[in-house]
């Protein structure tokens, strides 16, 4: 059904299509807006990270090995063009909530009074009291549909790495969220 | 497991966010079209940089479009003056096609004319303007918010009749003038000793004799905050609730004399000096009706560890960055973001005599991209008296700092949205005490990894990047004279690869770059003309911070990486690897250790990092995590999935559904441990102690009398002395 389309498009946007790649694109668009919504806190932002994404990945498409992973891989590039913008949110701020919330060397979450109101304050709120790495595993999981081993590529965690500190993740959201 | 994964994917499924229309099929495509026609529109009529082979090279001296005051305004933009904030890339990127097709018309003349919106400060290159009036400022200001509904009131026509009109220096003639009285000398306190360093440490020579640790630097006697710092005697940090405890700390023992906490001002403490019986507070304060907080010191007395006394306090606006010590002045810097309504310069002073930085003290990079300004303060904090303080501001921004005892660098990144290419600025202050000022500015291409990427020796700054070319990092060395001119410059090496980390030592450039395997340049640098590259050495896994250890080795601090099974690499763990750099033309791998599952905050902060002069030693805090093998599990099923095609089902489902391998269905019985690693790096790195400690992550250690004490998370503070 949906998949065979999709792998029809994603055939024809490797061929060089840009209306098949925009129409895929489609299709992912709202999971890719809300993934870098959380990420980023900013709406503002979050829409520069997509657009930049777009525009990589269709630069890219080439690189787009299987015609069925075209999720994973539109995802990792959203999570770098995110973590770029990140760096250079992060300099400039965070910089002392980063020590203490997230440990050092970690890539710059925001603070929950940060999240604007257009995002459910609840969701923001579970994900803020994760640590920045762990929030980027939820995000990619449950927003981005990645299974362990593709987040495991994405952010250099061991799969089954990623398989616990998901799954603690998870339930330390839950129970603030219950 | 997977309940808790359905629950929450239930939660964000209705959280009601939906792509803005901003981001439709059909606006990407639209962009992607217009993309499509600026690079083909670029590469008629010119191409600037595209065609040269060595990929990346400082920018020449701009010939900037003679300084007028705003003419033509641009048409293709004003379609796009809506009420965002400010123009996103696809709007950006629309208009850049548009007008790139008028340059295949009328030519770049014609391009420059029409995109020529604000004044032009120079455009991309070195050139510096001085703005002739408000008018012109709130031009540039508006061509970085091009909306006239822009909520970011930036200048207020109140606060502009405040200064006058001619009263705003830029970088200007006097440039060459202030230059040359640079010290020429200025290499001597650059970067780690070379070669033949008395000691383990790079920042610990020269002290007399320390039995305690002291905060790991880049450059020596240049001392950067941090959140611990200890004196032999005591220990003081700063605690998860902003508060500083000082503690004493004898033979394992440790007593609370006193905490610093928020006395009177909200002061979020972030990171502390340590001079004497001077401690400095490092933070954000909020004032009264601020939205945002400003940045500064609290100086404090405590010749009474029991009692401090805050005896003075600074402050200017904006997030801070980083900080440095030298002598008795600590240099700030903060961003600062222009507020909405209001305040449109900078403020700076102490809790009695905040004021606006006249406009005099504030200069402005070429063609700013941001409205936001760099704050550089000097704080004399034995006097701690506002008198004894020097704020400059140069509009712009900051990323990275490196500082010296006499000049602060700052780097920022930057997005040529003509070129596409990524650059970085440099704007350059003198510090000389108490008086700072910014003195010159240039941009290179690519971008820094961090501090590590520069360093100032004998009057030329250095700087590695990593930049894209087609697509593929490439990765550069530029030096620069006093002026900032390029003198020479290494580009294009270990193509595909970014740079993890670089230490400067004197006439050489030591570089750890990493895509699958981590190669060690050594780049010679003796004629500031020719750098060269000496020689390479592999080893797998990479370094992310290299200290010099004297006797011509090198410690790089990193990850190690695994294989994961599918042709790609995960990071697995902490590695340790020791250099022989006494050949510069063929470095060696002396000898590596991986700690498997390990991870530090020393390989991302190097103030984590311990230096044991006396008993040769390093020390670092470390977590490792034991996780759980799972049979079955998605493992099995998606490295084939990746190898391709067969089983992306799986993934796919994942989109639609919770599955239940993924969601980690076994109950989580992992370990955490967390300790501190000791290791000497003699002819070979050995383990002395992996020191687990009943205690949550652990960031920091200290060394005092052959004891180690190390802080968690929660301020608690274990001790244990290593078994040499």
């Amino acid at each position: 059904m949906e998949k065979k389309m999709n792998e029809k498009l994603v055939n024809e946007a490797i061929a060089g299509s840009k209306e098949a790649f925009c129409s895929l694109y489609g299709e992912y668009k709202d999971g890719l807006y809300r993934y870098a919504l959380y990420r980023l806190g900013d709406p503002a932002e979050a829409e520069d990270a997509v657009s930049d994404c777009v525009l990589a990945a269709w630069q890219s498409i080439g690189s787009l090995r299987s015609s069925r992973a075209f999720g994973s891989w539109i995802y990792r590039i959203l999570s770098n063009c995110c973590a770029s913008r990140i760096r250079q949110m992060i300099s400039s701020r965070d910089n002392l909530e980063r020590v203490y919330n997230e440990g050092p060397g970690s890539s710059g979450g925001r603070s929950r009074s940060e999240y604007p109101s257009s995002l459910s304050t609840e969701l923001s709120e579970a994900l803020s009291i994760l640590k920045d790495d762990e929030r980027e595993l939820v995000l990619l999981s449950v927003i981005g549909g990645l299974t362990s081993t593709e987040v495991s590529e994405q952010t250099g965690l061991t799969p089954g790495a990623v398989r616990s500190k998901l799954s603690r993740s998870l339930a330390k959201m839950r129970e603030f969220l219950s | 497991m997977s309940k808790d994964r359905e629950y929450i994917k239930e939660k964000f499924d209705n959280d009601g966010i939906k792509a803005p229309e901003s981001l439709s099929e059909e606006n990407m495509l639209r962009m992607l079209e217009a993309a499509d026609n600026s690079e083909q529109a670029a590469e008629a009529p010119a191409a600037p940089e595209a065609e040269k082979t060595t990929a990346p090279e400082t920018e020449k001296t701009a010939t900037p479009v003679a300084v007028k005051p705003a003419s033509a305004e641009p048409s293709a933009e004003k379609e796009f003056k809506g009420s965002k904030r400010r123009m996103r890339p696809v709007e950006r990127r629309l208009i850049a096609a548009a007008a790139a097709c008028i340059v295949a018309v009328f030519g770049l003349g014609g391009y420059t004319a029409l995109m020529n919106k604000a004044p032009d400060t120079g455009a991309s290159g070195s050139e510096l303007y001085t703005f002739r009036n408000e008018t012109e400022i709130r031009r540039t200001v508006n061509s970085i918010y091009p909306s006239s509904s822009s909520p970011l009131r930036f200048l207020h026509r109140e606060t502009v009749e405040d200064y006058d009109d001619n009263t705003l220096q830029m970088y200007g003639s006097d440039t060459e003038t202030e230059m040359s009285e640079m010290p020429s000398d200025a290499g001597e306190n650059a970067a780690a000793p070379s070669g033949d360093a008395k000691t383990l440490g790079s920042s610990q020579n020269g002290k007399s004799s320390p039995s305690h640790s002291e905060t790991y630097l880049q450059v020596e006697d240049v001392d950067e905050a941090d959140i611990v710092k200890t004196d032999g005697k005591y220990i003081y940090y700063v605690t998860k609730d902003k508060e500083v405890v000082i503690l004493s700390a004898k033979n394992g023992k440790t007593e609370k004399l006193s905490v610093i906490g928020n006395s009177g001002v909200e002061n979020y403490i972030q990171d502390i000096y340590l001079k004497g019986d001077t401690l400095v507070t490092v933070g954000q304060f909020y004032k009264d009706d601020a939205e945002r907080p400003d940045s500064g010191i609290v100086v404090y007395d405590i010749s009474d560890r029991r009692k401090p006394k805050a005896v003075s306090d600074f402050s200017q606006s904006g997030d801070i960055l980083t900080s440095r010590m030298v002598g008795n002045y600590v240099y700030i810097v903060t961003n600062d973001y222009v507020q909405r309504g209001g305040r449109f310069v900078p403020m700076c002073g102490s809790s009695d005599s905040y004021s606006p930085l006249p406009a005099s003290d504030i200069k402005c990079v070429p063609d700013p991209k941001t409205a936001s300004y760099i704050v550089l303060s000097a704080v004399d904090i034995s006097s701690g008296k506002q008198s004894a303080s020097c704020t400059k501001a140069v509009f712009g921004a900051s990323n990275e700092i490196y500082c010296n005892d006499h000049a602060l660098y700052s780097a920022s990144n930057e997005w040529d949205q003509e070129s596409g290419n990524e650059y970085t600025r440099i704007a350059r202050a003198k510090l000389d005490g108490a008086d700072v000022s910014f003195d010159a500015t240039t941009r290179v291409r690519g971008q820094v990894n961090d501090q590590f990427s520069m360093d100032e020796k004998d009057g030329y700054f250095r700087i590695a990047t990593t930049s894209s070319r087609a697509g593929m990092d490439v990765n550069n060395l530029f030096i620069l004279d006093k002026a900032l001119k390029e003198t020479g410059k290494v580009t294009g090496f270990a193509r595909n690869e970014s740079i993890k980390a670089v230490r400067f030592m004197g006439e050489k450039a030591y570089v750890i770059t990493y895509q699958a395997i981590d190669p060690l340049f050594v780049i010679d640098l003796a004629d500031p003309a020719d750098p060269r590259i000496e020689g390479e050495v592999k080893i797998d896994g990479f370094s992310t911070l290299l200290v010099p250890l004297g006797g011509g080795r090198l410690l790089g601090i990193g990850h190690a990486t695994g294989d994961n099974g599918y042709g790609g690499e995960y990071a697995s763990g902490l590695k340790l690897a020791l250099f022989d750099i006494s050949d510069p033309s063929a470095p060696k791998v002396l000898d590596s250790k991986e700690y498997k599952d390990m991870s530090s905050p020393a390989q991302s902060d190097h103030h984590a990092l311990t230096v044991n002069t006396d008993d040769g030693y390093f020390a670092i805090p470390y977590d490792i995590y034991h996780y759980l093998d799972v049979e079955g599990g998605d493992d099995v099923v998606t490295i084939e999935d990746d190898l391709i095609i067969e089983d992306a089902e799986s993934a796919e489902s994942s989109l639609s559904d919770a599955e239940d391998a993924d969601g980690a269905s076994e109950e989580p019985q992992d370990s955490h441990e967390a300790g501190v690693l000791v290791f000497s790096a003699g002819d070979k790195i050995s383990t002395i102690d992996q020191h687990a400690l009943e205690a949550a992550q652990l960031f920091r250690s200290v060394c005092i009398d052959g004891w180690i004490y190390a802080l968690d998370a929660k301020g608690e503070v274990y001790s244990f002395r290593p078994s040499l």
